[in-house]
């Protein structure tokens, strides 16, 4: 149990949608991390992006699939992903941000 | 952010990489400005003039490739936070002083290189404007270096 509970606190965030409803999800910006990390969606689905922090982020494909403008606080960026795959993304204002899409 | 420059930066920081190249050139620059006052006080005037009007052009290519691009999109749509957020403000106060500096040398440039400006507009206290001009510049170098960390080494809070 302890193990489980020190593996799961190492983890990255991860959340997918249930395949069944409706096919949206949202990743929120907040303190400099996009949360969840990790997002899993069945293809068609729509995320959306929503800036909560008090400085500018963006969010940008890193194959170039999708790429925001810089939202400001409250701010959302949505894109419908149509092809399965894994989608890497980060803020282009700062790189260290990262996160993930995975389409099943 | 400028399609000029890959992303990531290379200082380790979590800057971009336009963010990291333009400290870089910016703290070169500001030696180089050293290095033109050095060779003013050794009356080696020609090679003085050289170097801080390179500076000054340099700089402008900077402002225009890096410095201005990045205030657009992310500072100008959100001057109303500047008086509230540090993140606006460390770069909004920089943009200011970096314009006033910029502008003093190009016009410190044009009338120590050129007749362009007709004589009631040519200074003549050539030093005094001349400090004036490296003190501001160094000002303004160290309010970027803060605004650098404002933007990309405080963040991790």
């Amino acid at each position: 149990m302890i193990a489980v509970m020190l593996l799961s606190a190492g983890s990255p965030r991860v959340a997918a949608i249930d395949q069944g409803s409706a096919a949206n999800a949202e990743v929120k910006i907040d303190n400099f991390v996009f949360g969840p990390q990790t997002l899993t969606v069945p293809v068609g689905a729509t995320v959306t992006w929503t800036n909560k922090d008090d400085i500018p982020h963006t969010t940008v494909s890193t194959d170039g699939v999708f790429k925001s403008k810089v939202m400001d606080t409250d701010e959302k960026f949505s894109y419908t992903f149509t092809k399965a795959g894994t989608y890497s993304y980060f803020c282009s204002v700062h790189p260290k941000m990262t996160g993930k899409v995975v389409v099943q | 952010m400028s399609s000029f420059f890959p992303t990531r930066g290379f200082l380790g920081t979590g800057a971009t990489f336009a963010a990291d190249i333009n400290l870089v050139v910016q703290l070169i620059m500001g030696a180089a400005l050293i290095t033109g006052l050095v060779l003013a006080k050794q009356k080696r005037y020609q090679a003085h003039g050289i170097c801080q009007t390179t500076v000054l052009l340099l700089n402008l290519l900077m402002i225009g490739l890096v410095m201005w691009p990045s205030f657009r999109e992310q500072v100008r749509p959100s001057l109303r936070k500047v008086v509230h957020n540090w993140y606006y403000a460390a770069a909004a106060g920089h943009a200011v002083l970096g314009i006033t500096a910029e502008l003093l040398g190009l016009y410190i440039v044009i009338v120590a290189g050129t007749d362009i400006l007709p004589l009631w507009l040519r200074f003549k206290h050539w030093k005094r404007w001349m400090q004036t001009e490296l003190v501001l510049w160094f000002i303004v170098l160290v309010s970027g270096v803060g605004t650098y960390y404002v933007w990309y080494m405080a963040p991790v809070r």
